[in-house]
């Protein structure tokens, strides 16, 4: 099962196909949609360069809420990027949520996606209050300036220790999800925990209430460092799910700080044993926390991999 | 080092000359080779740049060296609108400059191409390139003059490089393909493409609007080249428009739609469409037939709470309308909130074990043990094969 596909809710909105050719009479209203901006490399398709006019010319740009952005403007290639985007920033008056680099396995692997530097973006549009990224090859993240960032994903299947070094010292104030897939270092990720200190510290991220540290080798690792983080107690939920998660690690949660003042525990895609798993289950859901633990997965050794673990979305 | 000379470079240093030989009719290299022909829509895209007549055109090519220069086969235009070189623009072009070939038949995809570049209707495309000279199939009918730039994905036959061409047929299953990936009506795009010269096994209606339509969804909502009308659809269009289901089937099929997902009764029972909505409000969307796991037993018991029947008579009927219950289902008798609001939770099949980790997920979005959690779904007939104790402990209540 893969756990990379194109989003169909963004920002509250349902996620519309810019169609190619498109007539304006049959657009839904500006502010209705996250409008899905995606051309396939075809010889018979719309271009990308026409494709980007005719939205910037049927779509009343004032109400755009939401865009995402697919192929070609992000791919293994480098893809075209976001420099029409940028340029069109003061007539998108009304964005508030970007994502980019939807792309699905079959258009490109996870982990090839070029993301690149961010700072335009998030320079040309200061209001912007939630951000979705797919990638993370490239990826270059400022320490501050979006002021107003309620929300961040990045998936991605190896996501470079520096971006996610400079993600966790970021200074965001508003910032109340923050969700990192932080991947396969054989594939570009890597990050150690240690880079994540400023993270675990509670540190410019005074708003933080959902923390995601998912899709990693390192799972235990970072339960470990979250039974004693400081920023856990500001937290209502909190995600370690898509990764190596074993009995290290859900031991070290519960011999850890109390987790009780949770909501949601997000622990799926894990391999737990059947009785770490009753026992995490019997110690946080009488307390109120939902646990969820769901996809459960027996490591897999092989002549390659002794441990046989994996993670949900890598290449 | 001296520089090679660039080969066919003009000796005149006049910018229209240079103009004039320049492949890419820029005024510089690469230069047109003498030895070949000059394609006709280069002198008239030379025309058009230079304001001279095309004529004028033809006698400086020679002056310059260019004996061999394409013709039409009838007289030449007095002169070429400067706001027409985009329509003498070969749509095939990939790079460079390629004119439209003067020697063949203009494409109905150079057509639609031209009027989408310069916002313009096919008709009036087509009115120009014959002024210069250029045989246009329209086919029997005339084109639309009005300009719409769906026109290039109507006539996309896929997306590799196969256009339709003038006076092809068309299938109802190209109409709805391309009216999906257009998120059109496709109703519209099967009249526009008759209007376009093509031809259809079938005659469009305004009254397929309401057939094709069976769920009000943003851009869409109309049944798609693979995707088959749910029975609810049919009976609804039946019960809005007085026709008979089998009429409705028939026509939907002309169009080129698939068979109805699900049994089309010739009569319905009353509550028939709350059966098959999937809010059993009677509306859309509507249910979809599922023919590897079949119906969710939640389904059918909020189904009997809302309709009053039991769940055993909700299942027949639902048979009959084609939507079949695994065989490992057991029933209830009657149809209890608890029973709706767990299986609300379930996201296995019953063709998928069901193990500890599904029965604590289930137990904790509840507010039940999972002891209870589980005797209740092996008594709904799903297979827990793990051999473990399910604790009796309960959930405790969420923060708010």
């Amino acid at each position: 099962m893969s756990y990379v596909h194109h989003v169909e809710r963004f920002y509250g909105l349902p996620a519309f196909n810019f169609p190619p050719y498109a007539d304006p009479a049959d657009l839904p209203p500006a502010d209705a949609v996250a409008w899905r901006l995606d051309r396939e490399p075809y010889e018979n398709e719309e271009s990308a360069e026409d494709c980007w006019k005719r939205f910037t010319e049927s779509v009343d740009l004032a109400k755009v809420r939401a865009i995402i952005f697919g192929q070609p403007w992000y791919d293994g290639d480098g893809g075209l990027g976001t420099d029409d985007l940028v340029g069109l920033a003061p007539r998108l008056t009304g964005l508030e949520a970007l994502f980019l680099g939807d792309l699905e396995d079959e258009q490109a692997m996870i982990s090839t996606i070029y993301l690149g530097d961010l700072a335009p973006v998030l320079a040309a549009f200061p209001g912007l209050r939630e951000l979705g990224l797919r990638g993370g090859d490239g990826l270059d993240f400022p320490v501050s300036g979006h002021d107003q960032l309620r929300v961040l994903r990045v998936e991605s299947g190896g996501l470079p220790p520096d971006s996610v070094e400079r993600i966790a010292a970021a200074r965001l104030p508003s910032l109340e999800r923050l969700e990192l897939w932080l991947g396969d270092e054989n594939y570009g990720g890597g990050v150690t925990v240690e880079q994540l200190a400023p993270l675990f510290a509670g540190e410019g991220k005074p708003a933080l209430r959902h923390l995601g540290l998912q899709n990693s080798f390192i799972q235990d690792e970072l339960a470990g460092a979250v039974a004693s983080a400081t920023v856990v107690p500001q937290l209502t939920s909190l995600s370690l799910s898509m990764g190596a998660l074993s009995d290290e690690g859900a031991a070290a949660l519960l011999e850890g700080q109390p987790l009780t003042h949770l909501q949601e525990l997000d622990l799926s895609f894990h391999f737990m044993s059947q009785e770490m798993m009753l026992r995490l289950w019997t110690a946080l859901e009488p307390a109120g926390v939902r646990v969820d633990l769901s996809v459960r997965h027996q490591p897999e050794p092989d002549d390659w991999d002794e441990d046989g673990f994996y993670i949900a979305a890598s290449e | 080092m001296p520089r090679e000379p660039e080969p066919h470079a003009p000796e005149s240093q006049d910018p229209d000359d240079q103009l004039i030989v320049s492949e890419n009719l820029n005024g510089r290299y690469p230069w047109r080779d003498p030895a070949k022909q000059v394609p006709y829509g280069i002198v008239l895209l030379v025309a058009a740049r230079l304001k001279w007549s095309p004529d004028a055109v033809l006698v400086r090519l020679g002056e310059l060296g260019y004996a061999d220069v394409q013709r039409p086969e009838g007289p030449l235009p007095d002169a070429v609108e400067p706001d027409d070189a985009t329509l003498l623009q070969s749509a095939e072009r990939r790079w460079g400059l390629k004119p439209v070939d003067v020697g063949t038949t203009v494409s109905l995809r150079q057509i639609v191409d031209s009027a989408a570049r310069a916002e313009r209707s096919p008709a009036d495309v087509a009115r120009r390139m014959t002024a210069y000279g250029y045989r246009v199939g329209t086919g029997a009918r005339p084109l639309p003059e009005t300009a719409n730039p769906r026109d290039l994905g109507l006539i996309r036959v896929d997306r590799r490089g196969k256009w339709l061409g003038w006076g092809d047929e068309v299938s109802g299953h190209h109409v709805l393909g391309v009216a999906q990936e257009l998120s059109c009506s496709p109703h519209l795009a099967a009249v526009r493409l008759i209007e376009l010269g093509l031809r259809l096994p079938f005659t469009p209606e305004p009254a397929d609007e309401r057939l094709l339509k069976y769920a009000d969804v943003p851009g869409g909502g109309w049944i798609g080249r693979w995707g088959s009308a749910p029975v609810a659809h049919i009976l609804a269009v039946a019960r809005d428009t007085g026709r008979p289901p089998a009429d409705i089937v028939a026509r939907l099929s002309e169009l080129g739609c698939q068979r109805p997902g699900g049994n089309v009764p010739d009569t319905s029972e009353p509550d028939d469409l709350v059966l098959l909505s999937e809010n059993l409000d009677g509306r859309t969307p509507w249910l979809m037939k599922n023919d590897v796991v079949g119906l969710q037993v939640r389904h059918i018991l909020r189904a009997a709470r809302i309709t009053g029947r039991t769940p055993a008579q909700v299942a027949e009927r639902l048979a009959a309308l084609g939507h079949w219950l695994h065989e490992n289902a057991n029933l209830p008798e009657t149809a209890e909130e608890t029973d709706i609001r767990l299986l609300e939770t379930v996201n296995r099949s019953y063709l998928d074990d069901v193990h500890l980790e599904d029965v604590l997920r289930s137990a904790s979005l509840t507010g039940r043990s999972p002891a209870d959690v589980a005797a209740r779904l092996t008594a709904l007939g799903y297979r827990l094969p793990d051999e473990v104790t399910y604790p009796e402990v309960l959930p405790g209540v969420r923060a708010a």
